[in-house]
This record gives C-alpha cells, sequence and structure tokens, in this order.
C-alpha cells in the first residue's frame, strides 16, 4: 500500500490518499491459488463425521478410493447412510445377524455393503473399504463390523487415523 | 493504460475493486471448508475363519505370527512355525510396552526372515486406539498385517 500526500500549500492542508490495490490483488491470488491447491489435494471427502475422533498415529499408506464406513458412538454408517444402531459403541441385540453361524455380523451392515458392491461396475468391483472408527470403539463391535465386510467381499480394508506430529 | 480510438487518446483505469471482493469472497470460503487435519492410513487385512479342504498332502509348517492385545497392560506375541513360542510382554509405567513389543518383532524377523503377516487380536473391550497403536508398532517390521480372528 502506498500513501500518497500532496500539499498544495501550507495553508490548505488538503490530502488525497489513493490506495494501491494492485499490489493487493497479487497477495490476494498468491493466497487464492495455495488454498486451491490444498483443497484439490487435501482429503476433505474423508472428513470424520461430527463427533468422531480419530485415533493419532504416523501412517503412510496413500488413501485410494474407497467405499467409507463410519463407526460412531451411537451408529455405523455405511457410504454416510446409518446402517445400525449402537449403544455407547456396542451393538444391541437386535443387530445381531441371526443367519451367521457366529453371529459375530451384522445383517443390516452387510446388506448395505452387498448393495454398494453390487453397483460397482464389472471388473471394477474393488475389495478395499475405508474405515473410519472412533478412537473409543471396542474391539468387539469393530470385530463385527469388520466381519460384516468381509463378508460382503471387502477384505482390504484402509484404517484412518489422524497424523501424529 | 493509452488507447487510442480515431485518433483520439482515451486514458483509462482498470477497475480491481471488484476482482479483489471475488478474490475476498473466494478466499473466505476456501477457508472456512478446509479441513485442517491431516489423515494417514493404515492398509490392513481382515483374517476370516473360513472352512477349507484338507490338503492332500502336509505343508510345511509356516512362520505366523499373531499378537494377542489384553484387556490389562499386556501384549502376548505368539509365534508358530517351526516351533511355537509364546512371549508375554507386559506393561511398564502404566501403560502398554511398545519398545519391547518392536524389539521382540525385530528379533522373530531376524530369526525368520520369511516372516511377513502378523495378525492382531484383541479382548473385546480393548479400544480402537489401542490396536491402531499395536498395528503402527507392527508395520514397522512387518509388511503385512490382519485384523481378526
Amino acid at each position: 500500500m502506498r500513501k500518497k500526500k500532496k500539499f498544495s500549500n501550507e495553508a490548505d492542508q488538503n490530502e488525497e490518499m489513493s490506495l494501491q490495490i494492485t499490489s493487493m490483488a497479487d497477495i490476494f491470488m498468491i493466497i487464492l491459488v495455495f488454498l486451491l491447491k490444498s483443497y484439490s489435494t487435501g482429503l476433505s471427502n474423508v472428513s470424520p463425521s461430527q463427533g468422531v475422533i480419530l485415533p493419532e498415529a504416523r501412517a503412510q499408506a496413500l488413501m485410494k478410493d474407497a467405499l467409507k464406513v463410519e463407526i460412531l458412538k451411537d451408529s455405523v454408517l455405511v457410504d454416510q447412510k446409518p446402517a445400525v444402531s449402537l449403544k455407547n459403541f456396542a451393538f444391541t441385540d437386535a443387530a445381531k445377524d441371526p443367519t451367521a453361524s457366529s453371529g459375530e455380523t451384522s445383517a443390516e451392515i452387510s446388506k448395505l455393503l452387498m448393495a454398494q458392491r453390487k453397483n460397482m461396475a464389472g471388473n471394477e468391483v474393488d475389495s478395499h473399504l475405508l474405515l473410519l472408527a472412533d478412537q473409543r470403539t471396542p474391539y468387539a463391535t469393530l470385530r463385527r463390523v469388520m466381519n460384516s465386510a468381509a463378508s460382503a467381499g471387502f477384505v482390504d480394508l484402509q484404517l484412518a487415523v489422524v497424523q501424529a506430529d | 493504460m493509452s488507447v487510442s480510438v480515431e485518433g483520439s487518446d482515451q486514458d483509462f483505469d482498470l477497475n480491481i475493486a471488484p476482482i479483489i471482493d471475488c478474490f475476498t469472497v473466494l478466499i473466505a470460503y476456501l477457508l472456512i471448508s478446509a479441513s485442517f487435519l491431516s489423515i494417514g492410513f493404515f492398509d490392513v487385512g481382515v483374517s476370516t475363519t473360513s472352512e477349507v479342504s484338507a490338503p492332500s498332502t502336509p505343508l510345511a509348517p509356516q512362520e505366523m505370527m499373531s499378537v494377542g492385545i489384553g484387556e490389562g497392560k499386556t501384549l502376548e506375541v505368539r509365534l508358530s512355525g517351526p516351533e511355537t513360542t509364546t512371549i508375554s510382554v507386559p506393561g511398564k509405567g502404566g501403560s502398554r510396552d511398545y519398545n519391547t513389543l518392536l524389539a521382540t518383532v525385530k528379533a522373530a524377523r531376524s530369526r525368520w526372515p520369511a516372516l511377513t503377516d502378523a495378525s492382531v487380536k484383541a479382548d473385546p473391550q480393548v479400544e480402537y486406539r489401542e490396536i491402531i497403536q499395536t498395528i503402527e508398532q507392527l508395520k514397522k517390521e512387518v509388511p503385512k498385517v490382519f485384523v481378526g480372528e
């Protein structure tokens, strides 16, 4: 910003000031390019839902384009759609799959995942699944979600974590 | 800037104030919608129990490692292959001893170089955070980690 002052004479102190906004436009352009670049390369589409606290770790695997499953305190979401209700991260008995021999899968989750798998085009069928689970999720719940995923053909999981500093 | 139109000069300035306005709105939108969380990923497989037909000829014993996470602070490393051993890694200072776990896995890998897989099991009430911490340590030494039975 350049401040230009003109003094016609000592008596008349008429002050003219013009704001130089060309340099400001340059700065804004640089910020905009930086933000657009970070926006396009950022993983905004895998941001966890409200209330989910992802565990912290140092992970170096690359993200793959895959179906997303989230484990929240009160529900399990498959591709952002509620699949089954939980009570403080635990399955209620109603969520147990009566057809499963071990009872360690959830019929609702398996059904939704199978439907998603059918929607995948022919040879493009992928076995990858992106799992975003709250760090307080007990292993019993995690195992049932994973078994449901495996029964639907999703055997390769990507576990999302917050990168530790 | 000077432009000559039919022999007469016209001076004009480009009005960049509206451009600045657009930039301000765009920058504000991008800043608000930006996610400042840096998310990483662990590639793991799901171990499932499935019935397979028994091979006609017995296979050579395959080296396998499984890490059990107990509800206490103890970690249990079970190595099976030519011989079977179970190494218990007790907690240290009120938390799980991941350094000793890593040293144990390193020692197992140097003893059995063909050991490339590890499976992680846990007690039902063990939290996901602790499973991730264990996977993080295992991934430093073992390329493939499975979770489940």
